[in-house]
This record gives structure tokens, C-alpha cells and sequence, in this order.
């Protein structure tokens, strides 16, 4: 089989690859060629209509145009030129467009043709219909009159994200982008992932909390790697620097190990904790609390290092793992298990080619969400079956899946032997659970740790312990449910109001997400980057820094 | 030295594009000594421009029966008309209205407005009567040249004059062509 091949375009004789369309060879020899509903990581569907080339003569859409040795294609004439711009005005004129107060003005690829296209009036009446804005979404604001029905949306939902929420209803102008059975975006079965909003050529799709807070040229993006979980998918951080704040989140669809997709806790959480941030360290006595600044903080919690214990959160990055180990030797600890139930066989790549899926307690629309897409797309393309073990019946419950308790999965291991490619994806596994996965070589494990950087807590040689002692350092973000005892002397050092730092004899306010820098392991055990952002709103703590240089003032 | 007489008027407009007009600053001056002569604008004391005006600048959309006499009385007495800003080019942010019925609209902003008590919609007979729809410019009349924008930026205005002025067809492209 032949593998390169070649067409004629604009007279040329140029190189085409098998599988590639028409647009992708025009593209790949720097021949421009206008495009709306085209999106480089979605499947081409064809409906805008403004790609369209002549194909010896014939007017086709060069996206969904598989090149063909032999083609003659032309992508510039007055009749492509003419249907171009028809096809742009149809779809200006078609719903209501505003760009005078728009989110995404300077930033929106409807804009861009009109002004490639020099456009400069409609010819054809407009402003006559209102089409429907749902804001009903906890983050995501859907303006159908921005809406241009390129379908990126439901392709991105589908395809990409494997949640099939999005569709459409009805016919011709009267076509609306509908979640599930034309319910409310805030009341269907929309997991918040975004992808919706981030491949949205227009302002239809607009995320609420990022709206208005930076246009275009005052945004800079910094690549790095999420720090909500040990999936570490790669986000692209869009910061303003005006404002010292992330105005939004968006995936890469070239980076792995996702490439581009989300979740709820990425995209969106990791910029709006909810809770009171720590600016001031405090030190209570009795039941007194007072303010006292940050380098007397330091100083009295250096006094006091040489006796009790240290426990850290799987929040922290390896270098304040790293500098903690130095400070309290062979008396830091892990607050949450660190060890795997059995360790992974498999990677996040081999979910692309499981043909069944074994779940142990896990909600992936909740948690890990990027990895739920992964298994969501699986099944949903019907090449892997789905086996959820102690499931809750809302977990997946659009997915045709078998729910089976423990015991009875236990009892029926012959249906995960027939499998060729089988992946089981578990945070904690019994002792019964473990024995049986130990014998089936043929079921790869994918071991999802309960923290970000559980592997790191791990390679520092940091293991879990009670918290006992009569003085305690506490290290992290994430504190519920830990039992701290009583201890005489408990100092507390972390970002946020939390049930423990009431109870806290020295509270010390630190840096979190983007005002950090550092490295963690994913659950692949690979490093990964994260880099400062904005820079934190007082005098914080560097947990990699203790003790600071600063001298205590007289 | 030949002249370039203009005229202007806003119809249902902010006067922010003649703001931007205004915006060429000194570059007026410069114009007017390349020939431009302003007629009757808002901002002039001529209300009526003459028969033969060269051109007719046009900011806002037409949304009162006043407004459409407006401008057609301007296309019959300017050889040129120029839509000036998104509202007289494209219809603008008033046809925000046209979703709702002329009725509606009174008594919304007349009557059920949380301020208002005992509120009457106006009807004095000097008063423009609402048209059903707010319309662009080019949809009652012939525009012969287009400056979107909200507003226009005075550089693309100035091109513009400029252009004609030194006889030549202005083309609107990268910075001065905005939608915003």
C-alpha cells in the first residue's frame, strides 16, 4: 500500500498523506483556506461551509473531503469568494450578534472572518428573533445568541470529553445546542469538565468567573501540570498580570498525558475555594488569639523543632517535602496512607485500548474526572465493557455498565479472565479484592493514589502515622477529618481556614497553588511542573524556604 | 482648491461616533485645509444641509418614523452616504428592542419601571413614533461606504476623509475595521 500520495492544488502538485482531508492538505502546505466548525482535535463535520473548495469544478467542503490521489483542487475564485461570503453573512445575520459588550471580543473566531473578510454591513435582515441565554450552570453561561451551531460543542462533549450531554433540537434557524432531553445546562447531567466552553468559536459558550477579566493581549499563559490530583493533566494557565490574578484554565489538546481534557476540580475548583484565605500567622494563648508577624512566627516555630512530630498532606510539592525532611529527621509523617493496596501495572495510555473497565468505588465523574472521560469514551464507543464493583447507582449511570458487589464480582473472575485487554482502576482495594487481582495477569491495575502527591510523600520515604505527641506541625491544605488529639503544643501551617486551626496554638499562613513553584509526581511516577503565577496576596509562608532569611525586627 | 462639503446627523445614537469624529483633533484642521467644509451636524449651527452636499455622515439606527424621514431627506440632498458606528452599519445595540413589541416597550419603560408611580408612556404629537423594528441604516436607504465600530476609532474616520479628499475610494482593513 502506497503511503504518500499527491494532488493538484492551485495548479501545484503537492504531497498528501492517506487520511488526511482535503483542508489538512491545503493546511499543512501553508495555503489558507477560511474554517468555522473545524477544530483540529474534533471529528470534521462540515457544517459551516465555509472551507469549501472546487474540486475539479465541483464545490464540496474540503473538511470532511478525504484527499484522493488525483484531485484538482482550487481554493481561491470569484465563485468560492461569492459563497464564502454568503455563507458568512447567513451565519452573522442568521442570530444576534453583538460585539460591542462581548466576553470574547478581540478573541472570537466569528469576528475574525468578518474582518478577514473585510465585512463591513449585513445584507441581509437581522435582529429579529431573541434566542434563549441559559444561566443556570454553576460556571458556564450558554448564550444561544451567540451561537453559531458549528457543533464544536457537542463533538468536544462527545467525542473528546465521552459525557454526551450536548445535542441539538429542532431544524434549520430554529436549531438550539440542548444538554440531555432539553433540560437546563445547571440541572442535566453536565460533569463541568469545559471542554464545551473551550473549543466554543464564539461567545456562546462563556465561563462565568473568568468573564471580563482580561482581554486577549493582556493575558499571559503559562504551561504546567494541575496539582488537584495525581492524574496531573497539563493545563495552559491564563493569568492577568494587571490584576495578579488566573482569570481561567484550558487543556492543551497536544499535551499528554489528556491531551486537553479536564475536570470540575481543575478547570474550575482550583480557582475558587470557597474558604477564608490565612493572611496573618496568629498565636493563641489560653484562648486569646493574636496577629504576630510572619518572621516572629518563624522564630518561635524554629524554637520549638527539635522535639515532636511533623505530618504533611499530600498537597505539598516535593521541594517543601524535601525541606521539611531536613528540618524534622525521622520525625515526618504522612497524615493518609501512602503505600498502594497493589502497586499499578498499567499507565494512562493503556485506557485507550482496554476493552473492559473494573471500577472499585470510584466516581470518576467526581474525582480523577480526566481519567473518567478516558473510560467514558471506551465504553461509550462500545469497544470496552464496564464492570463497577460497590457502585452507588447514580455513579455512571448513563453508561450500560455492570454493578456488581464485591462478593458477587469475586465470584464471577472468569467474566474479567476472557478479556484480553482489561484495565481495574482502584484507590483502596480489601484483602479479598487484592488476592484475587494478584492471580489475573492478565488485568492491568491502574492504582489511583488518594492525594497529588502521594508518589511523592512515597519516594521521600515519608509513611503514614497517627498523629500522636504532645507537640504536632501540621503541613497542608487538606485537613478534615484528622483526629490531632490534644497536644500541648499544635502549630498549624497551611493556606486556609480549616477545622484545625481554631485549636491551633500557632497558625502560619503559607503560599498555595499558583503562588508556588515546584515539582510533584503523577500517579505514573513521573514529574511534573508547576511554576508561580501570581504572586500571593501578603507575606506567606514558602514551606521550601523554612526558615526565611528575614531577621527578626526589634 | 476643490471642496468636499459634509454633513451629519444622529438618529438613534449616542453621539460617541461624533465624539470620535471630534477624536482627529488638530488632524480637522488638517482636513479642512485639504477642503473638507462642514455643512449642517449636530454640533454646527446649519440644520438643513444643501441640495448637492458631497457627503452624508450618518451615526445611529433608524428606530422613529422621524428618523427615517431623517435620512432619507439626507440621501436625496448628499451624493454620498457614510453609515457611521455599528448602529447605523449594522443595527446596533437599540435592536435589543426588536424583541419585544413597540407596546411592551412603553409600558415597561413607562409604566412598570420600579420607579415610577402612576407612569403614562408619552404621546405628545411632536414625539417620533416607534417603528416596529430598529433598522440599519443601509435597510431604508442606499449607503454608499461603511465604518463599523462602537465607536469607530478616529483613525478609521479620518482614513476615510482622508482618502476621498485626496481622491481616492477608501478600504477599511486591519486596526481601522473594528466591530467594538
Amino acid at each position: 500500500m502506497d503511503s504518500k500520495f499527491t494532488i493538484t492544488l492551485n495548479g501545484k502538485e503537492v504531497e498528501a498523506l492517506p487520511g488526511q482531508t482535503v483542508l489538512d492538505v491545503a493546511r499543512s502546505h501553508g495555503v489558507p483556506i477560511p474554517a468555522l466548525c473545524h477544530h483540529k482535535a474534533l471529528i470534521p463535520r462540515g457544517s459551516c461551509r465555509l472551507c469549501v473548495v472546487e474540486d475539479s469544478g465541483r464545490v464540496r467542503a474540503s473538511c470532511t473531503s478525504p484527499a484522493e490521489p488525483g484531485m484538482n483542487i482550487v481554493t481561491e475564485s470569484p465563485r468560492l469568494r461569492a459563497a464564502r461570503e454568503m455563507v458568512l453573512q447567513l451565519i452573522f445575520t442568521g442570530r444576534n450578534h453583538y460585539c460591542m459588550y462581548c466576553e470574547v471580543s478581540g478573541n472570537c473566531e466569528l469576528q475574525d472572518l468578518g474582518y478577514d473578510f473585510g465585512m463591513d454591513h449585513f445584507t441581509f435582515p437581522t435582529y429579529e428573533k431573541r434566542f434563549p441565554v441559559d444561566n443556570s450552570h454553576e460556571f458556564i453561561l450558554l448564550d444561544h445568541n451567540r451561537c453559531v451551531l458549528c457543533g464544536r460543542c457537542i463533538r468536544a462533549c462527545a467525542d473528546q470529553a465521552g459525557h454526551y450531554v450536548l445535542t441539538e433540537k429542532s431544524r434549520g434557524y430554529r436549531t438550539l445546542v440542548v444538554a440531555d432531553l432539553d433540560v437546563p445546562l445547571g440541572s442535566s447531567s453536565c460533569v463541568s469538565c469545559g471542554s464545551c466552553v473551550q473549543v466554543c468559536p464564539t461567545g456562546a459558550f462563556i465561563e462565568k468567573r473568568s468573564a471580563y477579566q482580561g482581554k486577549k493581549e493582556q493575558i499571559k499563559t503559562v504551561q504546567m501540570a494541575c496539582d488537584r490530583c495525581p492524574v496531573g493533566c497539563t493545563i495552559d494557565v491564563h493569568g492577568n498580570p494587571e490584576t495578579n490574578s488566573v482569570v481561567k484554565i484550558h487543556g492543551d489538546w497536544d499535551a499528554p498525558p489528556t491531551f486537553g481534557l479536564l475536570c470540575r476540580t481543575g478547570r474550575y475548583l482550583s480557582l475558587f475555594d470557597g474558604r477564608p484565605r490565612l493572611t496573618k500567622a496568629t498565636i493563641r494563648q489560653d484562648s486569646e488569639v493574636a496577629d504576630i508577624p510572619l518572621d516572629k512566627a518563624l522564630n518561635l516555630f524554629m524554637s520549638r523543632i527539635d522535639q515532636g512530630r511533623a505530618y504533611v498532606d499530600g498537597s505539598l510539592y516535593n521541594e517543601e517535602l524535601a525541606r521539611l525532611k531536613e528540618l524534622f529527621p525521622g520525625r515526618l509523617f504522612s497524615l493518609n496512607p501512602v503505600t498502594p493496596p497493589l502497586p499499578s501495572t498499567a499507565r494512562i495510555g493503556d485506557l485507550g485500548d482496554a476493552d473492559l473497565f473494573v471500577l472499585f468505588r470510584l466516581d470518576l465523574d467526581r474525582e480523577y474526572g480526566a481519567l473518567g472521560s478516558l473510560v467514558k469514551k471506551r465504553v461509550r464507543s462500545g469497544a470496552a465493557r464496564l464492570v463497577l464493583v460497590d457502585a452507588a447507582p447514580e455513579v455512571f449511570e448513563k453508561l450500560p455498565a455492570e454493578r456488581l458487589s464485591s462478593e458477587a464480582f469475586l465470584a464471577r473472575l472468569d467474566r474479567v479472565e476472557g478479556a484480553g485487554a482489561a484495565v481495574a482502576l482502584y484507590r483502596d482495594l480489601d484483602d479479598k479484592e487484592k488476592e484475587a487481582l494478584q492471580k489475573m495477569e492478565s488485568l492491568r491495575r491502574l492504582w489511583l493514589p488518594g492525594e497529588t502527591n502521594t508518589l511523592g510523600l512515597a519516594r521521600h520515604g515519608i509513611g503514614h502515622a497517627p498523629v500522636t505527641g504532645d507537640t504536632v506541625f501540621l503541613f497542608g491544605e487538606n485537613f478534615q477529618g484528622i483526629d490531632v488529639g490534644n497536644p500541648g503544643f499544635l502549630a498549624c501551617f497551611t493556606p486556609h481556614e480549616n477545622g484545625v486551626t481554631e485549636k491551633a496554638a500557632l497558625v502560619v499562613p503559607t503560599l498555595k497553588g499558583f503562588e508556588k513553584q515546584g515539582t510533584l509526581f503523577n500517579l505514573e511516577g513521573e514529574i511534573t511542573t508547576r511554576s508561580a503565577v501570581v504572586t500571593p496576596p501578603a507575606p506567606l509562608a514558602d514551606i521550601a524556604k523554612l526558615p526565611p532569611p528575614i531577621p527578626e525586627k526589634r | 482648491m476643490k471642496t468636499v462639503t459634509i454633513a451629519s446627523t444622529w438618529c438613534e445614537g449616542c453621539s460617541g461616533c461624533h465624539m470620535s469624529f471630534l477624536d482627529m483633533d488638530e488632524r480637522l484642521v488638517t482636513l479642512i485645509g485639504k477642503g473638507l467644509e462642514l455643512t449642517a451636524t449636530p454640533i454646527t449651527d446649519l440644520k438643513i444641509p444643501p441640495m448637492g452636499t458631497d457627503i452624508g455622515i450618518i451615526e445611529g439606527s433608524v428606530a422613529t418614523d422621524h428618523h427615517e424621514e431623517e435620512v432619507k431627506e439626507l440621501r436625496k440632498r448628499c451624493r454620498l452616504i457614510v453609515a457611521l458606528g455599528d448602529c447605523a452599519v449594522f443595527g446596533g445595540i437599540h435592536t435589543m428592542r426588536n424583541y419585544f413589541t413597540v407596546e411592551e416597550l412603553l409600558e415597561r419603560g413607562y409604566v412598570s419601571t420600579e420607579s415610577t408611580v402612576g407612569g403614562v408612556p408619552p404621546a405628545s404629537p411632536e414625539l417620533g413614533k416607534l417603528l416596529p423594528k430598529v433598522l440599519a441604516v443601509n435597510e431604508v436607504i442606499k449607503v454608499d461606504f461603511y465604518i463599523p465600530g462602537c465607536p469607530p476609532p478616529a483613525d478609521a474616520i479620518h482614513h476615510v476623509l482622508n482618502e476621498i479628499l485626496e481622491g481616492r475610494m477608501p478600504k477599511l482593513e486591519g486596526n481601522l475595521l473594528q466591530y467594538d
